[in-house]
């Protein structure tokens, strides 16, 4: 079953299109890669997915429902949760209340007349709790559950980052460049973490630049450049793929395929 | 103080103990002091309003006033109709909280300063209306309330009881909304709209909701006020310089707690009140001086000195602190 489809979408910013016509399908379970050179319109083709930018032209469907008009909060709502590139910590509060607020308010269908009662009812939701402290057992944040967010250091905001759309409970996770800056270990240890988190079922849309990685874990990978789609296959036929070692690869990657 | 935050037992004994030495203070002492507490209290509890939406979501009004101003006007206009004066306070708090819905929907919209402009025109059109609406208000001649037949002490001590009432539970409702999903989402929104919104935030609706129960609570204080000087005009009931009295106040406390706000109320009200004792014709200039030697060396309010340090308070730590946060300030 086809969990996302993306079709034709386009992006402009004024003048500058930075996602042209693009077209692809994520199935549930699948992990899919997005890879391109920098500036190739992947962050910007996430957050029109996460409802963050809007989208030009084109349509894209959830579960076969058109979301093109929904907010970001009402996609998160139906389980569609992102991180960014650019971490964005609720800085001023705890790990814990970082992961307690995504918690709170994740994958839930709620009419706004709930959504009221909900704000007013001044319940400390014990159920958020606990699947706030299972969360970052998992993210391997449960010692630094009192430090605030602004005294992380980049590895562990990162992990927050993803600890926080894990807590939203979503079906489709959209991770952007989680690894970056991060070293080799960190990046073994993330590998194996968004495995396990693919194995409960949830479908991985994932950007990234680190080869092995993409390599490693992605059931499909889709190439993008100058905002457009330029190849979608399977991870070792887009390795091979002329196009793709043109633009984004390079000539000696070839060389250490092979 | 610290028991609002922490909630240990003893603290809230002593708590409680505090809140029942002040409810019978105005039957122990009268005059003047009964009445500078009445507004110390008044002062507090619309400070705390304000820390709702201005402190845990960041939302900073300029316009608190007017909500004050509607529920002063209601009341009155509610009353001289012939009901008993709760119900006429509620009714107007109701008409606050619908006026605050509709004004909140568009210019909540609109970020930071943007925001905290609307607030201040949206207090200012209020203020034009109570004006020129003299068939209803009385306009630039002021409204006068019934004077209740009875001794001036009664009179006092009554309305001392009913603001700090209202402190109480507005500062029991800010516990809550602390502890609740409203005050996780505003906490949220003030950090970082963006992400709170892909966190699942319906942000509108929570600054909505917030807008809403401070214009409500707002208006409630306002028509205590209204009572209690028997006599208001359109200058002093949406008087701006009260939204910027209340935002100091909480500001000095510490934004975004519940304690802070009651705290910077009752340390600015004092301070202002010494200083204006000694000092009659400089007192501004003095309370404008020791705002800005608390900004530069607490920038994050008095309560920063009790939160989140491991070591015990001692005058060290305190030295400390203030090194660190002078440190850190920048011309």
């Amino acid at each position: 079953m086809e969990l996302l489809k993306v079709s034709n979408a386009t992006k402009r910013f004024s003048g500058l299109t930075a996602v042209n016509d693009v077209t692809f399908s994520v199935k549930k379970g699948q992990i899919l890669g997005i890879i391109g050179p920098n500036g190739s319109g992947k962050t910007t083709l996430i957050s029109m997915i996460s409802g963050t930018h809007s989208i030009t032209e084109g349509n894209i469907f959830y579960k076969d429902l058109s979301i093109k008009k929904l907010q970001p909060y009402q996609r998160a709502r139906m389980g569609i949760a992102r991180t960014f590139q650019i971490v964005k910590p609720l800085k001023n509060l705890t790990v814990l209340d970082n992961i307690m607020t995504a918690a709170l308010f994740g994958r839930h269908q709620m009419s706004t007349a709930k959504e009221i009662s909900l704000c007013l009812s001044g319940k400390f939701s014990k159920t958020a709790y606990i699947h706030t402290k299972e969360i970052m057992e998992i993210a391997g944040l449960q010692d630094k559950s009192n430090v605030f967010a602004r005294n992380l250091t980049l590895p562990d905001r990162k992990r927050l980052e993803v600890a926080r759309a894990l807590a939203m409970n979503p079906e489709l996770l959209l991770l952007d460049e989680v690894m970056a800056g991060l070293n080799h270990k960190e990046v073994e240890n993330v590998m194996k973490l968004i495995r396990d988190i693919n194995k409960n079922g949830v479908t991985i849309l994932m950007i990234e630049h680190i080869m092995k990685v993409i390599m490693g874990i992605s059931d499909r990978v889709v190439v993008m450049n100058h905002g457009s789609l330029i190849c979608d296959g399977k991870p070792q036929d887009v390795a091979n793929d002329e196009r793709v070692i043109q633009a984004y690869l390079g000539n000696s990657f070839k060389n250490q395929q092979t | 103080m610290k028991a609002f935050l922490t909630g240990g037992k003893q603290k809230s004994i002593l708590l409680i103990m505090a809140i029942c030495v002040l409810a019978v203070f105005p039957y122990v002492k009268t005059g003047y002091i009964v009445r500078f507490m009445t507004t110390l209290f008044m002062y507090a509890a619309l400070s705390q309003i304000w820390n709702i939406l201005g402190g845990f979501a960041g939302y900073i009004s300029l316009g608190l006033v007017g909500f004050v101003g509607i529920g002063a006007y209601g009341t009155g206009i509610i009353m001289a109709v012939g009901l008993n004066m709760y119900v006429a306070i509620l009714l107007s708090g109701l008409i606050a909280a619908l006026v605050a819905m509709i004004v909140g929907m568009p210019i909540l919209r609109l970020r930071a300063g943007y925001y905290s402009i609307a607030t201040y025109a949206v207090s200012f059109i209020l203020w034009q209306l109570s004006n020129n609406l003299i068939w209803l208000t009385g306009g630039g001649m002021g409204f006068r309330f019934k004077i209740a037949n009875a001794g001036i002490d009664r009179i006092n001590a009554y309305y001392y009881l009913n603001m700090l009432g209202i402190v109480i539970i507005i500062s029991i409702l800010c516990m809550i909304i602390s502890k609740s999903s409203l005050g996780y989402g505003l906490m949220a929104i003030k950090e970082d709209e963006d992400a709170a919104n892909v966190l699942g935030i319906n942000t509108t609706v929570f600054k909505v909701v917030a807008f809403t129960i401070s214009g409500f609570f707002a208006a409630i204080v306002g028509g205590i006020y209204g009572n209690w000087l028997t006599f208001i005009d359109p200058a002093s009931a949406f008087d701006s310089n009260l939204s910027v009295m209340v935002i100091i106040m909480a500001m000095v406390g510490a934004v975004g707690t519940v304690a802070g706000p009651l705290l910077g109320a009752v340390l600015i009200s004092i301070i202002s009140e010494v200083l204006w004792n000694n000092f009659l014709f400089v007192h501004q200039m003095f309370l404008g001086v020791i705002l800005i030697l608390i900004v530069i060396f607490l920038p994050k309010g008095i309560m920063d000195i009790f939160m989140h340090r491991e070591e015990k308070l001692s005058p060290r730590s305190l030295a400390r602190i203030l090194g660190e946060n002078i440190s850190k300030f920048r011309v």
